[in-house]
């Protein structure tokens, strides 16, 4: 770090004047004394109490300031309250001040607004002088009042954040300064690292945010950040643009609590085309014309016209129910006669072979090519006939159950756990699925 | 007041938890359409002393009543016949369950035998406990199907009106099953000729796919297929290795974990895996001889 540390013993011998009534200070520390005996304060004042010279003086007097110090004094952001009230603390004696560059007076002191001077050596007051509030602008940036949609007079500048980073880079890099190594490498050992030994035994932060800070900006996990979507090529926003438009994007992204797949979206604009009347191909009927409310007045016909339709459903299929009393306990099940079930399928389907051998019962084969072709088929079948007549037929079944593979309801228990233990919040419909 | 500031919710399992039997209808050409016929509640276990004992009896006998409610009208069709008419003729149809593929403690509870170490520990067969998984058990005979029935009504009988606790025990024993009357039993064909109680049992080896022998053997066979179809001299049904692997996927595809109502079939690999006639095994049928596949790889 390279600068010039503010002298004292020239022409200067009390640098700083207090900005109320004038009185001069040699340090700092007398000065901020002064600011909280006489006036009760420790606003700081423009320039740190410098006197008003254009140059380098005060930027010098900024520059020199111990690094934590610096980054409160100068730094034209309004300190929290209980800054300001702390009471006076003696610190430890700093550092001896590193020089520094006149650059820093640009990055920690709010772009030359004036930073508080420090003199290079002494006692420092416990915290460091807040900015006047009344300075407009970060690192720069201007910020202009405009009253926006919500009423009240905020905005910022795009690259704010950014400046506020490289402001602080700059402070930390201007206030740190080389950790003295324990003790250097033996040479022996130097020798056998081909000199690779490392020497750099870091930097002494001023203070402990600034080491933590610097400790996870070294990580570098900044740099590998990438913006969490890849926008495709052409990528076009803002396609819903209407209000009909948007009461479909949100269907689309809020139903069932996590939004459409993918697959439903595609079945979603299938049923808004056909209900636009626009998919290619579809039939025209009675109800070509009409909207959602000329059949379905509101939301309960709506829903109750599902419901009709589900449990017409179920009762087409020939679902029954039954409860089962058993060891005390009664469970309820469902089910449908696997006759009458697969009789209806035989009469829906468009092919069906009655008999192992097409029109009348085979012999026993080794052919395996079907159900039919197997030993249990057909010697059921030459039973049945052998009781009956040719006019007969099996009817076989395969089943498949598995005890593992639950079918739940789809049901959800919300329960809260409070002081009384579980409490039933909310039990959604129960539906077979 | 802690929970107002900090309520935790909890999801708990769903509220009803079924499993749905299928069938599918052989006579039916194209592809297989599995119908859910019934959903069979889930009978959980207590906590309090001989719980476990109690649930399983429940959980048994909840199967095969759903069973028995299922295959009502089939169980009576299958012995006197029910008309229908097929063009200008009029036929007698005779419902038989011919194949029933399921998990081997699904199977026991289904036949009402005994599972665990027991005496007979294979459905099929009478293979002793000492003797299975060594060559002396290809010789096992097969469970007769009348005897075992007779004896396990027997048994029930004696267990209702809770007579004769030893001769029940024994009769148990015997043939390491329960004092239960198996639903499917009553069905024609079952307990009468040609008698396939026994023999309709599938085990569903793909179901396991994932656990220890089961596995090694079902890959095994997907490997070894296309080459023993070639050694036949016959192509393979589902392709190569790869359309064998297909098909074995296809379960996994089609049927999650939560089954819903689909006419989508599961996609049983072995229903093709068995079509060669040089397959030789101590067959009955093919699906007979999937399940003898399967029963003689564990012995």
């Amino acid at each position: 770090m390279t600068g010039n540390a503010p002298s004292n013993d020239g022409a200067h011998p009390k640098p700083l004047s207090c900005c109320l009534c004038d009185k001069g200070f040699r340090k700092y520390e007398g000065l901020a004394w002064h600011r909280r005996s006489v006036h009760r304060t420790v606003i700081p004042q423009p320039g740190g109490g410098l006197p008003p010279v254009a140059g380098g003086a005060n930027d010098d007097a900024a520059c020199a300031a111990p690094a934590g110090r610096v980054v409160g004094g100068g730094s034209s952001r309004t300190p929290p309250p209980a800054l300001q009230l702390q009471p006076p603390l003696r610190p430890p004696p700093p550092p001896p001040p590193p020089p520094l560059s006149p650059t820093r007076l640009a990055g920690g002191s709010g772009g030359g607004d004036g930073g508080d001077g420090w003199p290079p050596s002494g006692d420092a007051p416990p915290s460091p002088p807040p900015p006047p509030p009344q300075q407009p602008s970060i690192g720069g940036a201007s910020v202009h009042a405009q009253a926006g949609r919500s009423g009240h007079v905020f905005d910022f500048e795009d690259n704010a954040v950014d400046d506020a980073l490289s402001r602080l880079d700059t402070i930390i890099a201007d206030t740190r300064r080389p950790r003295k190594s324990a003790a250097s490498a033996r040479k022996k050992r130097r020798v056998a690292n081909d000199n690779a030994q490392p020497t750099h035994a870091g930097y002494e932060y001023a203070t402990v945010a600034a080491e933590v800070r610097q400790h996870y900006e070294d990580q570098k996990d900044w740099e590998s950040t990438v913006p969490l979507v890849k926008l495709r090529k052409g990528c076009r926003p803002r396609c819903f643009n209407s209000y009909r438009l948007r009461q479909v994007e949100r269907f689309c992204l809020e139903c069932g609590g996590g939004g459409l797949s993918i697959s439903d979206q595609e079945k979603l604009y299938d049923v808004l085309d056909a209900w636009d009347r626009t998919k290619p191909g579809m039939p025209v009927d009675d109800g070509h014309f009409l909207g959602i409310r000329d059949t379905f007045q509101s939301k309960t016909s709506f829903k109750n016209a599902l419901k009709d339709d589900i449990d017409d459903a179920a009762d087409d299929e020939g679902w029954l129910t039954a409860d089962l009393e058993e060891g005390g306990e009664t469970y309820q099940t469902s089910f449908r006669p696997a006759l009458e079930l697969g009789l209806r399928r035989l009469r829906d389907a468009r092919k069906v072979k009655l008999w192992s051998g097409g029109s009348r019962p085979a012999p026993p084969t080794n052919r395996r090519e079907g159900p039919m072709d197997g030993d249990a088929f057909r010697q059921c079948e030459a039973e049945a006939i052998k009781e009956t007549d040719e006019n007969s037929f099996v009817l076989g079944f395969h089943g498949f159950s598995d005890a593992s593979r639950l079918s739940s309801s789809g049901g959800k228990l919300a329960r809260w756990v409070g002081e009384r233990g579980w409490k039933k919040i909310r039990r959604r419909d129960t539906r077979l699925c | 007041m802690d929970f107002l500031k900090f309520p935790r919710f909890s999801i708990v399992p769903p509220a009803h938890n079924l499993y749905p039997p299928r069938i599918t209808v052989v006579n039916e050409e194209g592809e297989d359409a599995w119908l859910t016929v019934a959903y069979i509640p889930i009978v959980h276990q207590g906590k309090e002393p001989g719980a476990e004992e109690r649930s399983r009896k429940r959980r048994s006998a909840i199967l095969q009543r759903v069973l028995y409610l299922v295959f009502r009208s089939a169980i009576a069709a299958s012995h006197v016949g029910v008309k229908v008419r097929v063009g200008n003729r009029d036929l007698l149809c005779f419902p038989r369950m011919l194949l029933y593929i399921c998990d081997l403690p699904e199977e026991k509870g289904l036949l009402c035998l005994k599972g665990g170490k027991t005496a007979l520990p294979c459905s099929m067969c009478t293979v002793r406990h000492e003797a299975a998984v060594t060559p002396e058990a290809l010789e096992a005979v097969d469970r007769d199907a009348p005897q075992v029935l007779g004896d396990q009504i027997e048994a029930s009988g004696l267990q209702l009106r809770k007579e004769r606790p030893s001769r029940r025990l024994m009769l148990e024993k015997k043939h390491s099953a329960h004092s239960v009357m198996p639903a499917l039993a009553a069905m024609a064909g079952l307990s009468t000729p040609p008698f396939h109680m026994y023999k309709m049992i599938g085990v569903d080896v793909l179901h396991v796919l994932d656990l220890g022998l089961t596995r090694m053997l079902v890959h095994g066979l997907v490997r070894v297929y296309p080459h023993v179809c070639a050694a036949a001299g016959c192509e393979p049904a589902c392709g190569g290795t790869k359309g064998v692997c297909r098909v074995a996927n296809r379960r996994f595809d089609e049927m999650g974990r939560r089954s819903k109502a689909s006419l989508s079939a599961p996609g049983y690999v072995w229903c093709t895996l068995f079509s060669l006639t040089e397959f030789q095994l101590p067959c009955f049928s093919r699906e007979i001889t999937c399940a003898s596949a399967s029963c003689m790889s564990f012995r």
